[in-house]
């Protein structure tokens, strides 16, 4: 049976060398203020929070399974409703199409397999997904030493509370890890680009929230 | 809220000489070098086996996995070198060290040592090197098989990765924390060797260079 990282790759178009560059990768500072005061309220949902009815879902949970995961150890999530009212602001600058948008955390010890995102939940076609989709991470935390992130060739560290990743869904494999001594939060919010987001993304402008 | 140091770690750490800056991306080579040398050899590192594993009991080492709810076993199958591949020895005997003992770390998907301090070594091993032993003996690990995605390697301030088999590490195990993770898709294998500094080794140390060594295995 196909992984779905082999059927990934065929939509992917990364170059999969790991002698070449990232250019498409977006990892700025976006926002300041205090981010942390509310994720008090993290009330995270059990279970994988993935529908297994989803046939990529269910290629997905097989592999890591298949290669000796224990697929309970991954992140937890939560939804951004009225209990985080700033969190809510910030995701109102992201103005995707279809978009879903979750507040993560990594605890110490968890992580993420490397895998390319083919935004399931969304219901998307594959074909939609590889064209237009998008991934958007705002860290709500500081980083710490342990925390690590690997997004193609690019390893992702030392970011500040408010600062964003933005990525091509399908395109980047990627792995996250936290072998840290501290938790890490995170907004994730995804769905089809838009041009108001891309020049969003583009301005340097630092907003507080 | 989110922060969790384990005490073990704050102890260890108080003793180090590194200065905790963890803002820079680069480590002064007197902690870290990588590769100190490479060690060529025709091994297949799918070939890497631990026959007898061993167990970990150190209240240290414990404290400093298991505050993530993360058991020793988590880590990685750990085994002495006598307890695993043949040619495992003549690839740790290629480090000159003087006494010395190797172990084997085959890091499955999905295993991670957390950021830790390494504690005091060795159980009377080389205590004939007097008060001052934790600076008469080095650190080092051999990495068994090329990087792949999804594996790293924290020391200090500086994520490892992208290593080729035959790659030495070396970094002061007395002063640098460091932690190990693999959320790849294949094993990460390497012998860590721990043995008393020669004058080879220094030799080896101040060269600055990569030393190709070769191993016939």
């Amino acid at each position: 049976m196909q992984t779905l990282f082999e059927y990934s790759k065929q939509y992917s178009g990364y170059h999969y060398d790991a002698t070449q560059t990232d250019d498409d990768l977006i990892f700025k500072q976006k926002f300041s203020g205090n981010l942390e005061e509310e994720l008090k309220h993290f009330s995270p949902k059990t279970g994988t929070g993935l529908n297994l009815d989803n046939l990529e879902n269910r290629m997905q949970i097989q592999e890591w399974l298949n290669l000796g995961y224990n697929v309970s150890n991954h992140n937890n999530k939560d939804l951004v409703d009225e209990r985080f009212p700033t969190l809510q602001k910030i995701c109102s600058y992201f103005d995707f199409d279809h978009k879903q948008q979750w507040l993560t955390k990594q605890k110490t010890c968890q992580h993420l397999p490397y895998h390319h995102d083919v935004l399931t939940s969304s219901d998307l076609p594959i074909q939609e997904v590889t064209q237009r989709g998008w991934r958007c991470l705002v860290f709500l935390t500081d980083w710490h030493p342990g925390q690590f992130m690997i997004f193609g060739n690019t390893s992702i560290d030392k970011w500040k509370a408010g600062a964003v990743l933005a990525w091509p869904a399908i395109k980047y494999p990627h792995a996250t890890a936290n072998m840290s001594h501290h938790d890490a939060y995170r907004l994730r919010i995804s769905g089809l680009i838009t041009e108001s987001l891309t020049n969003f993304l583009n301005d340097d402008e630092i907003i507080y929230v | 809220m989110y922060k969790n140091t384990p005490k073990a770690f704050t102890t260890l750490a108080s003793k180090s000489e590194w200065d905790f800056d963890y803002t820079n991306d680069t480590l002064d080579p007197y902690y870290f070098r990588a590769p100190l040398c490479r060690i060529h050899g025709n091994w297949d590192p799918k070939k890497t086996v631990v026959y007898k594993e061993k167990l970990t009991t150190g209240e240290t080492t414990l404290a400093q996995q298991n505050f993530s709810g993360l058991s020793l076993q988590d880590r990685y199958l750990e085994g002495k070198v006598e307890d695993s591949s043949s040619w495992i020895q003549e690839i740790a005997n290629a480090i000159p060290f003087g006494k010395s003992r190797s172990l084997v770390h085959i890091q499955k998907p999905g295993q991670m040592h957390m950021l830790h301090m390494d504690a005091n070594y060795g159980g009377g091993f080389w205590d004939y090197l007097g008060d001052e032993k934790d600076n008469k003996i080095a650190r080092v690990m051999i990495m068994l098989d090329d990087w792949a995605p999804g594996q790293v390697m924290l020391f200090g301030c500086h994520h490892y990765t992208k290593w080729q088999k035959g790659d030495v590490v070396y970094f002061r195990w007395q002063d640098i924390p460091h932690g190990t993770a693999n959320f790849g898709h294949t094993n990460r294998p390497l012998i860590i060797v721990t043995g008393e500094i020669t004058t080879e080794f220094e030799k080896l140390f101040n060269e600055f260079k990569t030393l190709n060594i070769a191993v016939n295995t």
